[in-house]
């Protein structure tokens, strides 16, 4: 009954693997072992002396994307809103009952969680303080103490749901990327939309005009241009703060579709001034 | 009544594909545990009323788990009446995944498994409970019945959790009174562990080469040629 195309390998179920094991890897990461995989795949083939491309690994997952799509599941890759380092995650894409109720986290949790989670969108920074968050267990049924509380907000940074940083309770990528219909759904007059990319954004660049929030790594990407654009894409007021909100976070050279590995390769420097 | 019982029995197409990726999503849902999932559960909690098409639908679900994620589905023989199954890895996948970090505790499991199966293995695949105790005692691992720092509750991992997960079997030897046990290579690590890397890590801490182990090297050899037999047998 399954038809699994021939072009599906093993280099794909390995691949796979790692994605449906961490859940969350960072390209780099992922690139590293893909070529790993990919030569140990072909170990005699002129192509594989060669290496692959990230474009092979690309290539690749959209394959395997194709074929998890009948399990409801699929292989995305988005930038983190602060570092903006680029990871796959792996992500249900329905609400099933079964992942619903075979998840590691018991129904109590869950709703901690849904706490949580309504406080960070609800804020006005995308974040709340470790303290506060420790202190939701007050609002809570059930007699949740706070070391009780500590442990499990714990086990939501194991799962990679949430993180904490410098005292503060953030989302992580693959939460906003997974719970995004839901988080679309139920907070839908709270929830920030990047104009730039038209997705979920929580923390970034806010127009001091407008109050529109947008992705720094869209920022970025927007002003990156010859005429250095420094005009809100919402409402046009001048911004010349967007410029200095992006300076100094390292953005790779090639993010807008390659690993920084292969930036160098692309430097042309050398060939510009031979042509003068 | 026969033929009314088969007609009310037929699923429509997206029925079974639902069902079939219902089930894949349930047993991948339960093998962080690395427990055996048990028949009853799997109809109770997915299949419910569909019960009587079990056979068809779980043989689908294997075949997904091969051919999309690479892993087989084992049926393991506990007693008539009750099927178990655990969902076994390829051994070469498990190392790709081995390349990144683990979480700590789950690092300290795996060092401490693969030195239990080690042993086991040198030891010709039986190694008394005392042995087992002194040797791990020796390597500072245990300490009576202390819990360890790193470790946790050592002789429990041994007996219970990696039991349960199939990786050893914790036996009594026949006729022994007082009752004494044995370890011995479970299910799970005859499929997922490669005996090959664990000699080669042995001989390196030993500082010397695999060969040297006569009877251990037959051994791997032994079992990548039945493994290589059985990897053409399914490909066919
Ligand atoms: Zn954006
Ligand atoms: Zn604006």
């Amino acid at each position: 009954m399954l038809r699994v195309p021939s072009n599906y390998r093993d280099l794909h179920k390995r691949f796979l693997q790692i994605l449906m094991n961490r859940r969350m890897v960072s390209y780099e990461d992922a690139f590293r072992l893909f070529c790993k995989m990919y030569q140990s795949e072909e170990p005699d083939e002129e192509e594989a002396t060669a290496g692959p491309c990230p474009k092979d690994m690309e290539l690749a997952v959209s394959i395997i994307n194709k074929v998890i799509k009948g399990l409801n599941m699929e292989i995305r890759c988005a930038q983190d809103e602060i570092t903006p380092a680029k990871y796959y995650l792996l992500v249900n894409t329905v609400d099933s009952h079964i992942s619903r109720t075979f998840s590691k986290f018991s129904a109590a949790e869950l709703e901690f969680f849904k706490t949580v989670l309504s406080e960070i969108v609800t804020s006005e920074d995308g974040c709340i303080s470790s303290t506060a968050c420790l202190n939701l267990n007050s609002s809570l049924p059930g007699n949740m103490t706070k070391s009780d509380t500590e442990a499990l907000l714990e086990k939501f940074c194991k799962y990679q749901w949430l993180y904490q940083k410098d005292g503060k309770v953030h989302l992580t990528i693959l939460s906003i990327v997974e719970l995004e219909p839901l988080i679309l759904s139920a907070y839908e007059d709270y929830v920030n939309i990047c104009r730039l990319c038209k997705r979920i954004v929580m923390q970034g660049y806010r127009c001091d005009r407008c109050l529109a929030l947008l992705h720094l790594h869209c920022v970025h990407l927007y002003t990156k241009g010859v005429d250095r654009i420094h005009s809100c894409p919402v409402c046009s007021a001048d911004q010349p703060e967007m410029l200095a909100a992006v300076k100094n976070i390292p953005f790779h050279s090639g993010d807008d579709n390659r690993i920084p590995s292969a930036s160098s390769r692309e430097n042309k420097t050398g060939k510009g001034s031979a042509r003068k | 009544m026969a033929s009314q019982s088969s007609q009310g029995s037929k699923l429509s197409s997206q029925e079974q594909s639902a069902l079939i990726s219902d089930i894949v999503l349930y047993i991948l849902s339960q093998d962080h545990t690395k427990y055996p999932i048990k028949r009853q559960d799997i109809v109770k909690n997915v299949l419910k009323t569909h019960g009587r098409h079990y056979k068809h639908i779980m043989n689908e679900a294997a075949h997904v788990l091969t051919e999309i994620f690479g892993m087989k589905l084992v049926e393991i023989e506990h007693s008539s009446n009750m099927k178990q199954y655990i969902l076994v890895n390829n051994e070469q996948f498990l190392r790709d995944v081995s390349d990144l970090k683990w979480p700590e505790e789950v690092e300290a499991q795996q060092v401490l498994l693969m030195l239990l199966l080690s042993l086991i293995f040198m030891s010709g695949g039986v190694v008394k409970e005392e042995v087992m105790s002194s040797f791990l005692t020796r390597l500072g691992i245990m300490n009576g019945r202390k819990s360890h720092e790193y470790f946790g509750d050592v002789w429990k991992l041994l007996t219970v959790e990696f039991v349960r997960q199939m990786y050893v079997e914790y036996v009594r030897i026949p006729e022994s009174n007082p009752p004494k046990y044995e370890f011995r290579w479970g299910h799970r690590a005859k499929g997922e562990v490669s005996r090959r890397e664990l000699l080669n890590f042995v001989s390196l801490v030993y500082g010397c080469d695999p060969k040297n182990w006569v009877t251990q090297y037959q051994e791997v050899l032994q079992a990548e040629s039945e493994k290589e037999k059985k990897r053409e047998e399914d490909g066919k």
